[in-house]
């Protein structure tokens, strides 16, 4: 087993990854430090997703390593994954909840697969959670019965059910209200700092990245083109950089409509 | 995870060394469960060996608190690290439970 430095929960050293001849992952290095919140900032397409899906283990890279606490996990079989997955929380983009199940049995999900404990203790440790996110109370409703903003601090309840060490938050404030963003930015913040854990966020909002980032990454076409903190990221001159951030149409950005073979496609016989 | 017991002035301390983790926890709410049917009306558990305890194993402690509460059943805990203290400070936990900094002050509170 391979060791890093121990101030270091994230590694990712020259990942690569193509699917088919497309090269959605180029030479993609950085380090997390422990107690850090790092942003991953791109647009749509840009590799994010898939860099994050490589972090949790759900895809393989062609090359290149990850380390999760110092253990390379590239090369881990599923129960060795499993093992490292529980020092891991994850909050998906819609909260990915279990619509027919309640929120206390949502949030009781990873702590009853993967592990012997009896239904009472799963409960109380769903007590903990849900009183960390401020929805004491809440167990009993569907996940119907609450709000978008609600849903979201319940997966974050479901990604802290198993006491991780590091989080990883999937545009945890996409289709939220500015009010709901902030209060989950603010969530964000406050638990990491109180529980000493580390995140990574990806997201495209660039108001949230900046509130809650401590070290930021900015990938495009599969590439890190800009890293550092966001008082490093605000100033760095990089056009690409400065377009994303500011939100302009006009830029170095290419613009991904169809292309000028659509009538040639349009008339060819299949 | 080691759970050892010896009794001081009538009342069980209870050594755990080790990480309570979801692993151990079971192994400890087993042990607690016995000594909640035997009805013990005063136990102290000391911490100095636990480095680390997660959710299961404050659940596991609340679950054996509230079945003693209704006996009237006294628990202390002693000799928390800091960081294992901290762990019951973010779910406010230290408000519920008596810690003390260690044994001789877990045993007089619990003579009280």
């Amino acid at each position: 087993m391979s060791e890093t430095n121990d101030d270091y929960i994230l590694e990712v050293r020259n990942l690569c990854r193509k699917f088919g001849s497309r090269k959605i992952l180029t030479d993609v290095s950085f380090k997390l430090k422990r107690g850090e919140i790092l942003i991953i900032m791109g647009g749509s397409g840009c590799g994010k997703s898939t860099l994050l899906r490589h972090i949790i283990g759900s895809l393989k890279p062609d090359s290149g390593e990850i380390f999760i606490g110092g253990q390379e996990i590239t090369k881990l079989d599923d129960r060795g994954m499993a093992k490292v997955r529980k020092r891991f929380g994850m909050l998906f983009q819609t909260g990915a909840l279990f619509n027919s199940l309640t929120v206390g049995d949502n949030v009781a999900l990873p702590i009853l697969e993967s592990s012997d404990v009896s239904s009472s203790i799963a409960e109380l440790v769903v007590k903990l959670k849900l009183e960390l996110v401020g929805l004491t109370g809440f167990e009993h409703l569907k996940p119907a019965e609450i709000s978008g903003g609600m849903k979201k601090r319940v997966g974050l309840a479901r990604a802290l059910a198993l006491d991780p060490e590091l989080l990883f938050c999937d545009e945890p404030t996409a289709g939220l209200d500015p009010v709901m963003t902030s209060v989950i930015d603010t969530l964000t913040v406050d638990l990491t700092k109180k529980l000493g854990l580390s995140a990574v966020v990806v997201t495209h909002d660039m108001t949230s990245a900046f509130r809650i980032g401590t070290q930021m990454i900015m990938l495009f076409e599969g590439r890190v083109i800009a890293q550092g903190t966001p008082e490093e990221i605000r100033n760095n001159p990089d056009p690409i950089l400065r377009q994303f951030i500011n939100g302009d149409a006009d830029g170095p950005i290419p613009l991904k409509l169809s292309k000028d073979d659509y009538l040639k496609r349009l008339m060819q016989v299949e | 995870m080691q759970i050892t017991e010896r009794t001081e002035e009538t009342i069980p301390i209870i050594s755990i060394n080790g990480d309570i983790d979801l692993e151990n926890s079971p192994k400890l709410r087993d042990f607690l469960k016995t000594k909640a049917s035997q009805k013990t009306p005063r136990l102290l558990l000391d911490f100095a060996g636990v480095n680390y305890i997660d959710s299961s194993g404050l659940a596991t402690l609340i679950e054996y608190f509230q079945s003693v509460q209704g006996s009237g059943g006294k628990l202390a805990l002693a000799s928390l690290s800091p960081r294992v203290k901290n762990v019951f400070e973010i779910v406010r936990l230290e408000q519920i439970f008596s810690l003390y900094p260690d044994i001789p002050a877990a045993l007089a509170a619990l003579k009280t």
